[in-house]
């Protein structure tokens, strides 16, 4: 009955994605599901962060920019851009993508500490990096990401 | 350690929580009514604790157990008439209520909660106030026996027996062989479990070990289970659920039961027996209690209620059930997509026009629209679940304050949505405190004030033009207008000036003034620097209103309006930019549609702020997408699509006569264009509070039934945003909070505000006062000019002015105006040089013209008490003072006659001074008024007789020595109003033919239908010279016509 | 039929799974009765992987439960299983041996 019993080894999957040409990855557990790019309909007034909100079967979902958040350069929406939906614990929050790839499988402890820098990206908002065959994947904080509303008010 | 599931914990902290907060409550009544015991709600009290008691037990609550089971005991002694529930009482069972609710909100670590205090308490309170026969009776066992010999039970407290019993229940002995009974009818315990918890409760039980041996023999073929059983179903019906013959089942009639009052349902003796007789050979008798030898003397009901006997033969079917508020809002959410679903069906089957298709969607269409009802319906929530706190609160607050508060409720049963009964608590809470703190005066005070030394406050929730009003009233001393008005004199918020003005109504209004707390003394309980503000500010958060009343030493009476539900809200869908928004109908006070063509003559700007004038009042505007920071979008008609509506400014654009245009209106399709053309204004006049103004918008769409959607954490700081909505087309639309966007554009929004809040004021307090826009041609000069008289107002460059022969001209669309320097007639300083003057334009004699001046600074209200000394020159009235500021009045008239004599000389020859009979009678209490437009009469060539009232007038008339022509009179006067005159006019003979012409400074269509009725002639506007002129002129004519004496130039007229 | 999750000392886990109906209520005495010949005298009978108890497995506990508590040791149950905690609370077997949830 124990939540523990469930984990039988330290595998995590992780759903990764391009935000422009880095890719990066979420624990699919934080995962509810990946939507094409939804009509959006854009907020006056909000943070730069915040894409817009969409309809997702009734619940109006807030969209951010993870371009804007990791200080990339906002791209254009593409055919394969996607919107992430992510479980936080009090509501759906979505999260824009340029692009999907796969679902990777990591040890925990094949992650490694991200380093200050990663791509001109700060580091603050990875959790980790893993080291694939041909590039390096940053996996994300999400918790810091959703948190960026108080991120921001403290830098 | 709490070692069950969560799901377990979650539903017994629910539960727990819901029996504690009627708990409160009912202890509170019990305590009322003492000895005199409401039986019913005892016993419903005493279930909840007992099944608390019970589910603490079985998740190993300890604490919560073992302080429930004392809360219990006491319940019982009550129950039974063997404890009066005294103050003490109620106060142990109170403060054993709050550590229970504590420890229930604080699960994990509720068994390292201390409980000896409370149960010491409830003890203490329950020895002293109870008889040692009482106590005595509590402890003592019973023991049960089989007819049959031998004991059934041993050791069975009397007092569990007996509490069941009190609630209806009936004792059985219930014997189950686990083979026989069970296994044998292929069954498993756990279904036998199941059907004896449905129908009652096992008071004690045991498994007969005789028979079974260890594990070194055989497993048994018999299993008897004994269980000491209370359930409120009959002995058969019981055998029958159980699923046992009914000879193992026992009824105990205890001898007990003829000794308490009331008791549950009195089976006749041996009616066990008659029926085992028919259903199956006796094998068990009935069994009885054994009472102990010692029986002490039951003590006597304390009351003569007649016994309530509550019908057992079955339980009463459950109609609630609890469902997760979660399970809720998704099933709002999909029937919101349902009912998306079927708007796209319907477009599809209307276009598709097949019958069979068009049935079933109008089928789904119904079932669709009354599901979404009925989900609505499972929001909705008595507000008792917040009244039902404030007994307590009132309670333990006049105790704590030594004041004595009775509190009245009504209404607990109005049912609203579940988010605004959760959002009012805190709210109300507040208020009902205020009313103690505040409100109620200490018994000393109110025997003084001949009060009864208990106050009394009523909450009462009811239902108002489809909203819910909750008055919260005490008959306390009242909020005293006058030291609030001290108060907000000392911490600046208004100033002399203003408490000099403000009326008693708005003086209490002042409480809702951020950070403006009442209390004389900070008490403990309020006076902490969050006050009314933050009480209206919640209430308006949910869209509700907050309306004081109160009078000194009698009480006050606070009225909170709520909608019935938030989640769906009837809104105005428009569009800003690309983009559509709602807007709450609560905000909405009506849709005004100006046409391109009348934009300029119907906005103005003050202060870089335009301003609508609507009705004569001025609203100030405001641009949704300045506010929200988009860019607006016309529909162009041309291309057929939307443009940039680049002419941000309207001042710019000026032209046409047309009036404003109200929009009734605008469903049809065909309206779209007509209401979106490049130029024309759509301005939603809204409301919330104390903000009123007007929002233009791009577009109107149709009225809509929203359904209400948060907005995600993200978008908190939004304070443009109410929250969100899907549209028809499965669209997310943002609903505007009106308050929101006013405080957004804080910066400009207050000094319009001032100039309407001062232009309300002049209108309550009738026309004292007069709307005046001023200007300044140097900074330490200042002009006043009444609005009335102004046409419009012009921005112009320097280079746009011409000098004709010596006549500077303005050169405007393909014609020129003549512009006035006020220092050219007036001694003033001249306008400085510029590139940009505005021109304030005034029709005179059907002729515009133009005056020059440097700096519009404000419309305000001026009083027309004018000094008419100091400056009084050629082209100015005379002055008065506002804000320490002389302000010189202009009489554009006088001015436009120093500059152009000649427009006046024309007409002095049309209305010469024929006829001596061109007296005209005129009642004005306003000295400004009476003395503009006696100017203005003389200057045509009547003979004015002024009056300051309606009674002046009506005895002028009278008097012999004076004939009249025509009566002209103001509406609203002292002593004697211009109705009433008129009425007393026309009814009187001698001078019912006198032509009578009323002036208001706003032509209202009310008054003018009151007016006429009486019997008066004809309505003017008080400033519009040439119209009241006019008037006169044709009234005179009609006049004399009638009575057959013409002047020269008419007759001339009537023979061409 | 049961797994032994440890021995530890004299204490034992067992963890059967399936049923503990008439069909198998007996060979699951007989494994007891063995561990207890065998010295072992604090049974822990773990029920989480059981759907199904009949009245002859229910015995089972009572003649395990005698059997121990003659000779000085002790029976625990563990279940998540409401309804058997409940069943067990109702027979009153909680106040003859250990009825707990697991951790």
């Amino acid at each position: 009955m124990t939540k523990n019993n469930k984990v039988k080894d330290n595998n995590i999957e992780i759903a990764t994605f391009y935000v422009e040409d880095t890719l990066m990855g979420i624990d699919i557990q934080h995962i509810q599901e990946i939507n094409r790019h939804l009509d959006t309909t854009t907020i006056p007034g909000a943070s730069e962060f915040v894409h817009g909100v969409i309809n997702l079967r009734g619940e109006v979902v807030t969209v951010l920019d993870l371009h804007n958040i990791l200080g990339l350069n906002t791209t254009e929406i593409t055919k394969q851009s996607r919107v992430v939906i992510v479980k936080t614990n009090e509501e759906l929050v979505g999260l824009w993508v340029d692009r999907i790839a796969d679902v990777v499988n990591v040890k925990s402890e094949e992650i490694e500490g991200a380093p200050a820098n990663i791509s001109g990206v700060d580091s603050h908002f990875f959790e980790g990096v893993f080291k694939m065959e041909s590039e390096l994947l940053v996996i994300l904080d999400i918790d810091k990401i959703m948190d960026v509303n108080s991120e921001a008010a403290i830098v | 350690m709490i070692n069950k599931n969560d799901e377990l914990v979650a539903s017994y902290i629910e539960e727990a929580n819901e029996t504690l907060a009627d708990f409160e409550n009912d202890i509170l009544i019990i305590e009322e009514a003492g000895a005199n015991i409401d039986i019913e709600l005892v016993n419903k009290v005493f279930r909840g604790i007992h099944s608390m008691k019970g589910s603490a037990g079985f998740l190993g609550l300890v604490s919560i157990g073992s302080l429930a089971h004392e809360a219990e005991n006491v319940l019982n002694l009550i129950r039974n008439n063997e404890l009066v529930p005294t103050s003490k009482v109620a106060d142990a069972l109170l403060r054993a209520a709050d550590c229970l609710r504590g420890m229930t909100n604080n699960i994990d670590t509720s068994n390292d909660v201390d409980v000896t205090e409370f149960v010491n308490l409830l003890q203490v309170a329950t020895t002293e106030e109870s008889t040692p026969e009482v106590r005595e009776s509590l402890n003592r066992d019973v023991d049960i026996a089989l007819p049959t010999g031998g004991l059934a039970f041993v050791m069975i407290k009397e007092m569990e027996l007996v509490m069941w019993q009190k609630q209806g229940f009936d004792i059985y002995v219930v014997s189950i062989d686990f083979f026989t009974d069970i296994h044998d009818k292929n069954l498993t315990p756990i279904d036998f479990y199941k059907r004896t918890n449905q129908h009652g409760n096992v008071v004690s039980s045991y498994m007969s070990t005789a028979g079974i041996g260890e594990l070194d023999s055989e497993l048994p073929d018999s299993m008897n289970f004994v269980m000491l059983f209370a359930s409120m179903l009959a002995p058969a019906d019981l055998a029958q659920a159980i699923g046992v013959p009914e000879s193992q089942v026992s009824h105990i009639a205890t001898s007990m039961q003829t000794n308490w009052e009331p008791s549950g349902p009195k089976e006749p003796s041996g009616s066990v027996e008659s029926e085992t007789q028919t259903s199956a050979p006796v094998e068990a008798c009935p069994v009885e209690a054994i009472i102990p030898a010692s029986q002490p003397v039951s003590p006597k009901p304390k009351n003569n209620k007649p016994d309530t006997v509550i019908p057992t033969s079955s339980t009463p079917a459950s109609t609630n059930l609890r469902v997760n508020v979660k399970v809720l809002d998704r099933l709002m959410n999909l029937a919101g997509e349902l009912v998306l679903g079927r708007n796209q069906l319907l477009q599809e089957a209307s276009d598709n026009s097949s019958l069979g298709m068009e049935s079933v969607a109008n089928r789904i269409d119904q079932v669709t629209s009354e599901l979404q009802d009925a989900i609505m319906q499972t929001r909705m929530q008595a507000i008792g679940t917040v009244f039902n706190k404030f007994p307590r609160i009132v309670r333990d607050l006049s105790s704590q304050l030594g004041k004595e508060c009775e509190l009245t409720i009504d209404g607990k049963d109005v049912e609203m949505d579940k988010t605004i009964i959760e959002a009012i608590g805190d709210p109300l809470t507040h208020l009902i405190r205020n009313s103690v703190d505040h409100g109620i005066e200490d018994p000393a005070t109110r025997k003084q004030r001949r009060k009864s030394p208990s106050g009394t406050i009523k909450l009462k929730a009811y239902h108002q033009a489809g909203k819910v009003n909750i008055s919260i009233s005490d008959d306390g001393g009242g909020i005293d207008g006058e030291k609030l008005k001290e108060k907000a004199l000392e911490r600046g918020i208004i100033t002399s000036d203003q408490a000099a003005d403000m009326t008693h109504r708005e003086a209490v209004k002042l409480i809702f003034h951020p950070g403006f707390s009442m209390a004389k003394v900070v008490s403990d309980v309020s006076g902490r620097g969050v006050g009314m503000d933050v009480v209206r500010t919640n209430i308006e958060e949910i869209g509700g209103t907050v309306e004081v009343d109160t009078e000194v030493g009698v009480g006050t009476t606070i009225v909170v309006k709520l909608p019935l539900t938030l989640a769906i809200m009837p809104s105005l869908v428009l569009r800003c930019g690309q983009d559509r928004f709602a807007i709450p109908q609560v905000n909405i006070s009506e849709l005004v549609r100006i046409k391109a063509s009348n934009v300029a003559t119907t906005i103005e700007k003050i202060k870089n702020i335009e301003v609508l004038r609507l009705r004569g009042k001025l609203l100030p505007l405001v641009r949704l997408s300045n506010a929200l920071g988009i860019t607006s979008q016309f529909y162009d008609r041309k291309i057929d699509d939307l443009e940039d509506n680049q002419r941000a400014q309207i001042a710019d654009r000026r032209s046409g006569q047309e009036p404003v245009q109200a929009v009734a209106d605008l469903r049809s399709g065909q309206d779209r264009r007509e209401n979106t053309v490049a130029g024309a204004l759509n301005i939603i006049v809204v409301e919330s509070g104390h903000f009123h103004y007007g929002l233009i918008v791009d577009e109107l769409f149709d009225n809509k039934e929203i359904v209400v959607k948060p907005l995600g954490k993200h978008l908190k700081d939004c304070v443009c945003l109410a929250g969100a909505t899907i549209l028809g087309d499965g669209m997310v639309a943002l609903i505007l909070d009106v308050a929101g966007i006013a405080s957004h554009l804080n910066l400009i929004m207050p000094d319009t505000e001032q100039a309407l809040e001062d232009k309300a004021r002049a209108d309550s307090q009738d026309s004292e006062t007069q709307s005046t826009l001023v200007f300044a041609n140097d900074p330490e000069e200042f002009f006043g000019v009444p609005v009335e008289f102004i046409s419009r107002i012009e921005r112009i460059r320097a280079s746009q002015i011409d000098s004709v022969g010596g006549q500077d001209v303005l050169q405007y669309r393909g014609s020129s105006l003549p512009l006035l320097h006020l220092a050219d007639h007036a001694r003033c300083k001249p306008e400085p040089e510029a590139a940009v003057y505005n021109v304030i334009v005034f029709k005179i004699s059907g002729k515009e013209i133009g005056l020059v001046a440097s700096n519009l600074v404000d419309i305000s209200e001026l009083p027309v008490h004018i000094d008419t000394v100091t400056f009084r020159q050629t082209g100015i009235i005379g002055s008065t003072i506002q804000n320490e500021k002389a302000i010189r009045l202009i009489d554009v008239f006088e001015l436009t006659e120093a500059a152009h004599p000649e427009w006046f000389t024309q007409r002095e020859t049309t209305e010469s001074k024929e006829n001596k009979s061109n007296v005209i009678l005129f009642a004005e209490d306003s000295s400004f008024f009476r003395q503009q437009v006696t100017n203005f009469l003389q200057s045509e060539g009547y003979e004015v007789v002024a009056c300051e009232d309606g009674q002046i007038a009506w005895d002028t008339l009278q008097d012999p020595e004076h004939q009249f022509g025509l009566v002209v009179t103001d509406i609203e006067m002292p002593n004697m109003d211009g109705l009433e005159l008129a009425r007393n006019i026309k009814s009187d003979p001698m001078f019912a033919h006198l032509p009578v012409i009323a002036v208001t400074s706003l032509a209202g269509q009310d008054d003018i239908e009151k007016g006429m009725k009486i019997g008066i002639d004809d309505y003017q506007v008080k400033l519009d010279r040439d119209m009241l002129l006019a008037a006169i002129a044709k009234h005179l004519k009609a006049a004399r016509l009638k009575s057959g004496v013409l002047t020269n130039s008419e007759k001339h007229q009537i023979r061409n | 039929m049961s797994e032994h999750v440890g021995i530890q000392d004299k204490n034992i886990e067992l963890n059967p799974d399936g049923k503990i109906t008439a069909a198998n209520a007996d060979e699951f005495r007989q494994e007891l009765l063995e561990l207890v010949e065998s010295g072992i005298l604090q049974i822990t009978i773990n029920l989480n992987n059981v759907d199904m108890i009949d009245s002859k497995g229910l015995a089972v506990f009572i003649v395990c439960h005698k059997t121990l508590a003659a000779k000085g040791g002790s029976l625990t149950v563990i279940s998540d299983n409401e309804e058997l905690c409940n069943l067990f609370h109702l027979m009153r077997f909680d106040e003859h041996f250990a009825v707990v949830k697991s951790e």
